[in-house]
């Protein structure tokens, strides 16, 4: 038998695929906002740090200039907090993992599901990392990651050179709970309906949910999604 | 976003990018674990790489990339098990041996050369084909298939046979 013969034997009956499609389209979705948002915030602070600069030279140079018209000092550098690190991984997960429990009843939360520590973020502290977890219903898939937050960003992620995929609808809320965004292709009336909640908390906490499915997601889901992405025991502070 | 044209490409495509993965890496989780990293990365530029007119080949690049980012991961060097695994049992008829045999060839080739093989001789591509999904020179191709033929002659018993 030669090389091209045994080949093709060698991956005659293959088993059945190993990984859902819906999941990774679900996991491509989360990927595609996050990366929107997070550039987002990523160019505030970018920007913020430039006028920070800016001032803070201008500052000196006035001031060894002599004479000068008013100018303020230098601004406050922008503080960046994280949780504090005395916590564990094992301890954070476990304690989101009970906070499971309290989600919305729509949601459907398997109660096998748990918390994993998905790894740390580049240039952050050891226990930077987030958390993830995963479970599916009546073909929906819910997926929700929990991140340390430093700060809210300002910036409109709806706006429309930060918005991403024109095909999705983007909502921003600012309220008592932070800056809330619902991105989505519900209301649309597209098959293979998603819908994404990010909420970037005043607990320095950044929570994002998804929900797909082949076909529609349950009636008032959104609504469910961002009562979830809000719930006090989903939290990195603590 | 409409999925509906990513997934009818999933569907035509996912059985022989698998394939190609797993003579890649000679084990069907690993090659699921390759295969869904590339669709990853497809589905996430999937509104701009759907218009190429080269898909198939920016498909197999992205499989091919990897399973080449898979073997650079540091845990593939070494790996700790608890019990040792059972002894292989000859089949009777010999064809799993077989099968067996020209992954162990393969995997004895450096994972570029390799790559170029499957993709000569399995999935059946041209040199400048190979060399587009390869992103070198045909000439590279050309090198690379000859030192990995001989290779193969060396540890192949049946040497006549061998392309």
């Amino acid at each position: 038998m030669g090389l091209q013969e045994e080949m093709h034997s060698a991956v005659d009956n293959p088993p059945a695929p190993g990984f859902d499609l819906d999941q990774l389209i679900g996991k491509g979705h989360r990927h595609r906002v996050r990366s929107r948002v997070m550039l987002s915030a990523a160019g505030f602070l970018a920007v913020a740090m430039v006028i920070v600069g800016g001032y803070s030279l201008s500052g000196t140079t006035h001031r060894g200039g002599g004479g000068q018209a008013n100018v303020p000092a230098a601004a406050p550098p922008l503080v960046v907090t994280h949780p504090s690190p005395a916590d564990t991984t094992g301890d954070t997960a476990r304690r989101l993992t009970e906070a499971l429990s309290t989600l919305p009843a729509a949601l459907h939360v398997d109660p096998s599901a748990t918390f994993t520590y998905g790894g740390k973020q580049p240039g952050t502290a050891a226990n930077d990392g987030y958390y993830y977890t995963s479970w599916r219903f009546d073909g929906v898939n819910v997926t929700i990651d929990v991140y340390p937050l430093g700060a809210i960003p300002t910036e409109n992620g709806c706006a429309p050179g930060n918005r991403g995929d024109p095909s999705l609808s983007c909502d921003r809320t600012i309220d008592a709970h932070g800056t809330t965004y619902v991105v989505s292709n519900v209301d649309l009336g597209k098959p293979d309906q998603v819908t994404v909640v990010d909420a970037f908390r005043p607990d320095h906490t950044y929570v994002s949910i998804s929900a797909t499915t082949r076909g529609k997601l349950p009636a008032g889901f959104t609504n469910q999604l961002k009562n979830a992405a809000h719930a006090a025991g989903l939290t990195m502070e603590g | 976003m409409d999925d509906s044209g990513f997934r009818e490409y999933v569907g035509s495509r996912l059985d022989p990018l698998r394939r190609t993965a797993y003579l890649m890496c000679g084990d069907w989780h690993t090659a699921d674990d390759i295969v869904s990293t590339a669709l990853l990365k497809l589905y996430r530029d999937w509104r701009r790489i759907s218009r190429m007119e080269h898909l198939d080949a920016y498909a197999r690049r992205a499989v091919i990339n990897a399973w080449l980012d898979e073997r650079r991961r540091p845990w593939r060097r070494e790996r700790s098990v608890e019990a040792l695994p059972p002894r292989a049992v000859p089949a009777g008829d010999g064809a799993v041996d077989d099968r067996l045999a020209v992954l162990r060839h393969l995997d004895a080739l450096p994972a570029r050369r390799r790559a170029v093989i499957v993709l000569r001789y399995y999935c059946d591509l041209s040199v400048e084909e190979t060399a587009e999904v390869m992103e070198c020179s045909p000439g590279t191709v050309k090198s690379q298939t000859t030192r990995a033929l001989e290779t193969l002659r060396a540890s192949m018993a049946d040497v006549s046979d061998l392309v």
